[in-house]
């Protein structure tokens, strides 16, 4: 009998995020554990366990070497068990009824907006990439092979696609944070 | 976007006023969080990443500074100048604040009696 699977990952923004969280906690009462949430965090390997009453959450913060110590001390202290991290997400469990790890609204829509500037940033820098590349595929179309121009053309292509991400993201990310920002 | 990240444009939030609060003694994370729970009953406890969250945030604006001691691996923190001067300052205009919340109520019951 196979004792891991692997489930897809719908992001974190947010609501969605609420949703993954609590679709871990349903997967853990009947038996599969988080293990390990992959690179970029895209899908979750379960482990086959013992069934438990578990909640989940995560913390996006990037961290220093010298720091990890002593920022996974603080959520073991406060009763949370670390899975592992991908792309300054981490990932904790703890039981039912441990305090959240996040107390205040307005540690999210710190996060959020930090998250947001770095997908802008990622969306300026493929911007500069995706004109590099159009210039080029432009110029080899007088003077070099018909490959050259088609590896340029699909770098275009690829770089393009990932600045449209950037900026979507970057959007959905800033509307999230001014979300969380609400008071009353 | 650095107007609402500002600690001086916008008052302290709850948790970033006790940690604060906690911080004009040295202290290291995970002893924030028992202080603020000591201080206040365990009415207010503050969740871990938001803990290590305002740190951060607070470091970079120098309300707070780090302590690294060699003999323990541990990172301590402690209270700037301007850290020390700001939560002097919060803790008046909050008690000014609740203040003039009693005041309010004051007058209400005051007028409520005389009405009876």
């Amino acid at each position: 009998m196979k004792n891991r699977k692997i489930m897809f990952s719908n992001g974190f923004a947010s609501d969605v995020a609420n949703c993954e969280m609590q679709k871990l906690s349903d997967k853990a009462k009947i038996g599969w554990r988080l293990k390990k949430v992959s690179n970029s965090a895209l899908f979750y390997i379960l482990e086959k366990s013992e069934p438990a009453d578990l909640i989940y959450s995560f913390d996006y913060v990037k961290l220093k070497k010298e720091e990890i110590s002593d920022y996974l001390d603080l959520f073991e202290k406060s009763g949370w068990s670390y899975i592992n991290s991908s792309n300054n997400f981490h990932f904790f469990c703890a039981p039912i009824g441990t305090p959240p790890i996040v107390s205040e609204q307005s540690t999210r829509c710190y996060q959020y907006r930090k998250l947001s500037k770095i997908m802008l940033i990622a969306g300026i820098q493929y911007t500069f990439l995706s004109i590099i590349f159009f210039i080029l595929t432009k110029a080899f179309k007088y003077y070099a092979f018909n490959i050259l121009r088609g590896i340029t053309a699909a770098l275009f292509g690829i770089f393009l696609a990932m600045m449209l991400l950037g900026f979507i993201s970057s959007i959905v990310y800033y509307r999230i944070s001014r979300k969380h920002n609400k008071k009353i | 976007m650095s107007k609402n990240n500002s600690f001086e444009t916008e008052q302290l939030t709850d948790s970033a006023y006790y940690i604060l609060l906690a911080l004009l003694k040295e202290q290291h994370g995970y002893a924030i969080m028992k202080f603020v729970e000591e201080l206040t009953s365990g009415q207010i406890i503050i969740g871990p990443a938001t803990l290590y969250t305002l740190i951060k945030k607070m470091c970079h604006e120098s309300l707070i500074q780090k302590i690294d001691r060699d003999s323990d691996r541990k990172i301590n923190y402690i209270v700037t100048d301007k850290g020390a001067k700001l939560i002097k300052k919060e803790v008046q205009r909050r008690m000014t604040m609740a203040q003039h919340g009693i005041r309010v109520f004051e007058k209400l019951n005051g007028r409520n009696e005389n009405e009876k």
